[in-house]
């Protein structure tokens, strides 16, 4: 019993939006669509909520074909980005409209709808109306909205995203739990990859159209399959750098070269693209393995308790997250020290060869 | 560039402004340096996009004077008082080309047409338009159509002070990271006046020299952003700034350790003031904070874990208060009875949400 | 994100009831016309197949293209006057308040009067002996009189036209500037814009889909005037304002020329359609780029 999507695909105009998608959400789960703008999250959302049909491809829904149901004969509800709710309505009303279109019972209607907005924390402001509520207010009505549905699948997309950035940290932690244990398939559209991280569910990156790789945010990001998701997954921009390996060494540019670490002894010589995230370079050596790389200082940004050091290295604008708040001015030649043991490589068609074992990573 | 001051700013949106909850803005005194970066930062409310407005000259103060490098420009029109502004979501002509549209400023003020290539060309190449010059300016990306804003402002040579409210807000993540080195490597080169206002903390903090966090109508703190982060002068922005924000922890003070329960945290400084008992508490950062595996600190009960790419949150109810640690990624928390070991070095002092200054 | 663009065989179930009422009230009448157009009749309803030569005829004869000329000059001057009076009355509205909404009320009245009486206003307004215009106008010196010299007829048909349809070009402006967003206007101020500059660059790009709009709309209203100038001169002195619609009238009614009124209606539909089409094309060729606005 799940929400099956096989091999589907879309395009607009000649502009294609999906790409062989196929994918597998099970009751009881909470997924979240990881990927940058116009990656195809809000496309695969309204595909799932019947707005829009597809090119080719199948959905099933408990095995049933629901591919050709319009939106009215799919029981989904769906969160957007703008917090959508009736302005004339009371949130009361609001949050009893889809109860009311059912033709529920009155108390019926007032049970669910007190029931909803108390887990939501909107328990006081049912008299208003949602102009007169804050976004995080406004939202919560959405949801409780949603939730007043009872559908079987909910979408969210980016439902945070135009939030406050304490209310957006308050809610993001409320809203694994409000789902958990009803048995509904809640699908969630995220751009920022810590979201992934902390709701905590089964992660689907996707890009350009098409599903890069699935599984837990944790997994995903500590053995991308690829270069997308591997750059999808880190809070900083992943440093890439060209590279090319051979006597057994790892040459970048002409001033770097350090022997092969063991994980990436069987790769053939040739080249590669070298990876490594923002967190990965450091001030001091770490290991006795670590690699000095001579860099210059773009810029640096402190946010409070870290650095973002903006580096160029090698002829590649690369990013550096140390600890601490550091004084480096622009223009400052310093050397930052590389652990080898926790590099990526990625091929020319940007799929993984060596992803760095678990215990190497920090 | 100029300095810009207020002096008893203060602003109301009715028209008989009477009880203080009637006004946005409560006597504000600022003295912004010239060639430095500020952050206004605040949630939604606090008055920080009316204080922008109003250096703008898009709104007049109901109270208060403001001067440009000494001179009173209080009752002076935007125009006159020579500021740029990006807004949040991006204005650009849309009929002109990106290259008319950075010549617009220059244009309405009457310079000839080689004076007006030249500046447009600088501008461009600094800001990587170059090759969207020819472009029509409506085919352009958000992040691309804010930095055509924002070339509007760097063009002219008048400009006082570069102002921005919320200019990332409409932009996407990716082209955010971007966006915003950008303005901070502009800011270094040639040492602009820039007021960015902002909800956002990474981007307050990142941007500014100095950021001053807002509530109500105040400035509760005025600083950099490690001292924010270090040493938060009110418990609202402790609690703001960081992520999690600052905990805090009801305590007794009885002279040089604070007492949370059965616990005594020596504090190893000395305190002048006296100290109500009633309102004190203890703040200290979730990332001053561990589990203690000898048994020591104090008492909690863990309540769930976070986890991020590179730390684990866990929530934890200690002494009545919900309070968070942060931990490294590869860092274990003990499987039971936890217990909390605040690191006194980084702890700090509040009584009645203000921060309790040691004496030398 | 656009919404797609997509084949539903069901929906056009849902156009078919349309489909079936135009074709009703509109295709089938239209047949008739052009049933009538190339066919004479001597009475007994008797009628003969002559092809194209009422249109010829029509073509032919000083008399339509007479009535043409007078109806492309008076609809020129009509737009001309009307567009940028309406825009102009637009830009100086008040944007909000009890203010903006008094001068929508006075803007609206004309348009709320039936086309006759407007006529009938115009017609009393305008006499010399006891309308209040005419009488002024003839008190201070100057000989009017629209009944007998043609300029002044002209000038009253188009006064009338003015009075009775600039408030509608003005309020589709006012309501094409509101939907201009208040962070322009400040921008703009900013730049160092003057106001000249701000109509040109912020205003005007805004109000292009409503300019179109209020250029078709009184566009083919002029072009198909009738009653108020009837009302007002009866299409004279002489012919001097006998528009086409006006001359189609005579032919038919008057002079009961069915066969020539049939091809000169069909001719005037062509052309009215062809005028439509080219603003339309010209004026939105500037849409059709790609829009990357959210």
């Amino acid at each position: 019993m799940s929400l099956q999507i096989e091999q589907l695909c879309s395009a607009v105009n000649g502009i294609v939006h999906l790409q062989d998608i196929s994918l597998r959400f099970d009751p009881n789960s909470f997924n979240i669509l990881l990927g940058p703008a116009r990656a195809g999250k809000t496309s695969l959302l309204r595909q799932i909520a019947g707005l829009d049909p597809p090119d080719s491809g199948r959905m099933l829904l408990h095995g049933a074909d629901i591919t050709r149901h319009g939106v009215r004969k799919r029981d989904v509800s769906f969160v957007y980005q703008e917090f959508v709710n009736y302005p004339t309505l009371s949130v009361f009303e609001n949050i009893a409209s889809p109860m009311r279109v059912r033709s529920e019972g009155r108390q019926t209607i007032e049970r669910t709808v007190h029931e909803l907005a108390e887990l939501l924390g909107i328990g006081g402001v049912l008299d208003r109306h949602p102009p007169s509520l804050s976004g995080g207010q406004q939202q919560r009505v959405a949801i409780a909205r949603a939730l007043a549905k009872d559908a079987e699948v909910i979408l969210l997309d980016e439902p945070l995203a135009n939030l406050d950035y304490k209310l957006r940290e308050a809610l993001r932690r409320e809203l694994p739990r409000l789902f958990a244990g009803k048995g509904k398939i809640v699908v969630y559209a995220a751009t920022d990859p810590n979201e992934a991280f902390l709701l905590d569910g089964n992660t689907v990156v996707i890009d350009q159209g098409r599903i890069r790789q699935v599984g837990p945010a944790a997994s995903v990001f500590r053995a991308p399959d690829n270069l997308s998701a591997a750059s999808i997954l880190s809070e900083f921009p992943i440093n890439l750098l060209d590279a090319n390996i051979r006597n057994s060494s790892c040459v970048v540019g002409n001033k770097l070269t350090f022997p092969l670490p063991t994980h990436m002894r069987s790769l053939s010589e040739g080249d590669y693209t070298l990876g490594f995230r923002a967190e990965q370079l450091a001030f001091e050596a770490r290991t006795q393995s670590s690699v000095a790389c001579a860099a210059k200082v773009a810029v640096t940004e402190i946010t409070g308790n870290e650095t973002i050091v903006h580096l160029d290295m090698a002829n590649r604008p690369c990013v550096a997250v140390v600890e601490g708040t550091s004084s480096l001015r622009a223009g400052e030649q310093i050397t930052m020290y590389l652990d080898p043991g926790g590099l990526f490589m990625f091929d020319s068609s940007g799929q993984t060869v060596a992803s760095p074992t678990r215990s190497a990573q920090r | 560039m100029a300095q810009i001051e207020t002096t008893g700013l203060s602003h109301s949106y009715q028209p008989q402004p009477g009880y203080p909850q009637d006004f946005v803005l409560k006597k504000l005194d600022l003295n912004l340096l010239d060639g430095h970066a500020y952050a206004l930062l605040g949630p939604s409310g606090c008055g920080k996009s009316t204080l922008l407005r109003i250096i703008s000259g898009l709104l007049q103060p109901t109270q208060g004077r403001i001067h440009f490098d000494g001179k009173d420009v209080t009752h002076l029109d935007a125009r006159q008082r020579h500021v740029a502004e990006v807004f949040q979501f991006p204005v650009v002509y849309e009929t002109m080309s990106v290259f008319d549209n950075l010549a617009f400023p220059l244009r309405n003020r009457g310079l000839d047409r080689e004076a007006i290539a030249e500046r447009v060309a600088d501008v461009a190449r600094l800001l990587d338009l170059t090759e969207q010059l020819t472009l029509k300016s409506a085919a352009l990306s958000a992040g691309a159509r804010q930095l055509v804003s924002l070339g509007r402002g760097l063009v002219r040579t008048d400009v006082n002070a570069i102002l921005f409210d919320e200019p990332l807000t409409v932009i996407d993540p990716q082209e955010k990271w971007h966006l915003r080195t950008r303005l901070k490597q502009l800011h270094r080169q040639f040492a602009l006046t820039m007021v960015y206002v902002t909800h956002d903390q990474t981007e307050a903090l990142t941007f500014a020299d100095t950021v001053m966090v807002m509530h109500n109508g105040r400035i509760l703190q005025s600083g950099s952003p490690s001292e924010l982060f270090e040493r938060p002068e009110h418990t609202f922005v402790g609690r703001f700034i960081g992520s999690p924000g600052m905990n805090f922890l009801r305590c007794q003070f009885d002279g040089n350790a604070a007492i949370i329960g059965d616990q005594s945290i020596p504090l190893q400084k000395s305190y002048s003031a006296d100290i109500d008992d009633h309102s004190c508490e203890l703040g200290f950062r979730p990332e001053s904070c561990t589990f203690s595996r000898d048994g020591s600190g104090i008492a909690a009960q863990l309540i769930n874990v976070d986890c991020t790419s590179r730390r684990k949150i866990a929530y934890l109810d200690a002494a009545g208060s919900s309070i968070c640690v942060s931990l490294p990624a590869d860092q274990d928390i003990p499987a039971d009875s936890h217990r909390i070991r605040i690191d006194p070095q980084r702890a700090l002092l509040y009584s009645a949400d203000r921060l309790v200054e040691e004496s030398r | 994100m656009s919404v797609a663009k997509r084949n539903y065989p069901k929906a056009w179930l849902l156009v078919l009831p349309v489909v079936l009422m135009v074709a009703f009230n509109a295709v089938i009448p239209l047949m008739t016309v052009v049933n009538y157009s190339v066919q004479d009749t001597f009475g007994n309803n008797q009628f003969f197949w002559v092809g194209l030569e009422w249109f010829e005829e029509v073509l032919r004869s000083g008399r339509f293209g007479d009535a043409l000329g007078r109806q492309l000059l008076f609809t020129t001057l009509v737009l001309l006057i009307e567009i940028p009076l309406g825009l102009m009355i637009a830009l100086g509205l008040p944007k909000s308040g009890w203010r903006a909404s008094s001068y929508m009320m006075l803007l609206a009245l004309p348009l709320l009067i039936p086309w006759n009486v407007v006529g009938t206003i115009w017609q009393i307004f305008g006499r010399v002996d006891i309308g209040l215009a005419g009488s002024a106008i003839n008190a201070v010196g100057i000989d009017y009189n629209y009944t007998q010299d043609a300029l002044d007829a002209w000038i009253t048909v188009i006064a009338m036209d003015v009075w009775h349809w600039t408030s509608l070009v003005a309020l589709l402006c006012y309501s094409g500037l509101k939907s201009v967003p208040e962070v322009y206007y400040q921008a703009a101020a900013i730049d160092g814009a003057s106001r000249w500059a701000i109509f040109r660059y912020v205003q005007l790009p805004r109000l292009r889909q409503v300019l179109i709009i209020a250029f078709l709309l009184r566009f083919m209203d002029s072009f198909m005037i009738y009653t108020e100038p009837f009302v007002v001169t009866g299409g004279g002195p002489g012919n001097a304002t006998t528009f086409l619609s006006i001359d189609l009238v005579k032919l038919a009614l008057g002079q009961f020329d069915l066969g020539q009124a049939a091809a000169m209606s069909l001719i005037y539909f062509l052309i009215v359609l062809l005028v439509c089409w080219l603003f339309y094309t010209i004026m939105s060729v500037g849409d059709s780029q790609p829009d990357t606005r959210q």
